[in-house]
């Protein structure tokens, strides 16, 4: 094969997202987490929507020990599920034109010149407040989509229109969806959520990881596979571990509160119970 | 509830180098750096962290061992314990937590 040829057909296979993400699974199996992570993050670079890369770069964010970064992922990842079907917006109240036209305070405006902000007013977000926001919504987001999903099934035995707004960037409709095809998502979102689960679990956050574990647990149980029925069983003993682990956490604060207040021997018993 | 909950360990033992009480100071670090994988053995602290068999073994909610939160640990872990055996006499011991701290973290001016 001529050089130029075998060059672009190498050319070709790099920016191919599915290429890569397979490339990245083998390196993963291989046990190379970070030309793992590396190749799975080529394969997002180009098409940001891929949803098992984004899971698999979390599992090897994971072994990295970049819990955070995996958690993020994962969030991403349900991000990108089909969107829950819209409710239909409440009806606008009855508006009078005319009466709109009359109520118009540009010239006591031009007066005045340009309103000024308020004294003790609402200011402007800090960007910490702003990402908070937005993990929040995420994080509303996702669970709509679970409760999308798991009304999916219903919806693909039915008469197939679920009404779903997914789409928009190439998803595909989970009313459209055979049971085999809900049942592989319903798969994949508790593997995302157990993920993000044990993300949180290594960042120390136990609470958020209880949550998901029980939202993981949740989904397995509506599984028809087997696997699933006894991941539904271990996801549950782990959501009530995270729960005796956020208990402990709670001890170790109390500890460190009265260390730093000066008192040694309620930060010894708040130690011990956490132990 | 969870004897090997280091973040709860490693904060009594700075509790229990405060009241001097150097021995159970030891004996907290001692117990967080088993339960994050590191042992008694003078292997590099980059192989026993790599161990598979000591990292199976590890506590669930353990980072990984890129983690910042596993390195703050071990260094707290580590220092503290070489203190608490300095303080004790057994120099050869200390100084050998020193050597594994700096290991750890060679540009530490701390260490």
């Amino acid at each position: 094969m001529p050089a130029s040829a075998s060059a672009s057909a190498s050319d070709i296979s790099h920016r191919d997202p599915a290429w890569l993400k397979d490339k990245a699974d083998d390196l993963m199996r291989g046990g190379d987490a970070r030309s793992a992570a590396n190749a799975y993050t080529a394969a997002l670079d180009i098409d940001p929507t891929l949803r098992a890369a984004l899971g698999n770069r979390a599992a090897a964010c994971l072994r990295l020990g970049l819990a955070e970064a995996a958690a993020r992922d994962c969030t991403t990842a349900m991000m990108l599920l089909p969107a829950p079907r819209l409710q239909p917006a409440p009806p606008l109240p009855p508006v009078s034109l005319p009466a709109l036209a009359l109520h118009s305070d540009s010239e006591s405006e031009s007066k005045s010149g340009p309103r000024k902000p308020v004294e003790g007013g609402p200011t402007a977000p800090t960007p910490e407040l702003l990402w908070e926001r937005e993990a929040l919504e995420r994080s509303q987001r996702a669970a709509d989509c679970l409760e999308s999903l798991l009304d999916g099934v219903t919806e693909a035995e039915g008469d197939g229109d679920g009404g779903y707004t997914g789409g928009s960037i190439g998803l595909r409709r989970p009313g459209s969806l055979g049971p085999g095809a809900v049942e592989s998502e319903r798969l994949g979102v508790m593997k995302l959520l157990a993920r993000r689960g044990l993300a949180h679990c290594k960042c120390g956050d136990f609470g958020r990881a209880q949550a998901d574990f029980a939202s993981a647990a949740q989904v397995a149980g509506t599984c028809e596979s087997e696997d699933a029925r006894e991941r539904n069983s271990s996801l549950a003993e782990d959501a009530a571990r995270m729960g005796v682990l956020a208990e402990c956490a709670i001890c170790k604060g109390d500890g460190d509160a009265s260390l730093r207040g000066g008192s040694p021997s309620e930060a010894e018993a708040s130690y011990a119970a956490a132990l | 509830m969870e004897p090997a909950f280091v973040p709860a360990l490693v904060n009594r033992s700075a509790l229990m180098g405060r009241l001097m009480r150097w021995s159970e100071c030891r004996d907290d670090c001692t117990a967080a750096l088993r339960a994050l994988g590191v042992g008694a053995d003078d292997r590099p602290l980059a192989v026993q962290l790599d161990d598979k068999g000591s990292t199976e073994g590890r506590a669930d909610f353990v980072p990984g061992p890129g983690s910042v939160r596993l390195r703050a640990w071990l260094l707290g872990a580590l220092l503290r314990r070489a203190q608490a055996l300095v303080k004790m006499g057994e120099l050869a011991e200390g100084l050998s937590d020193y050597r594994r701290a700096l290991e750890l973290d060679p540009l530490n001016p701390r260490v």
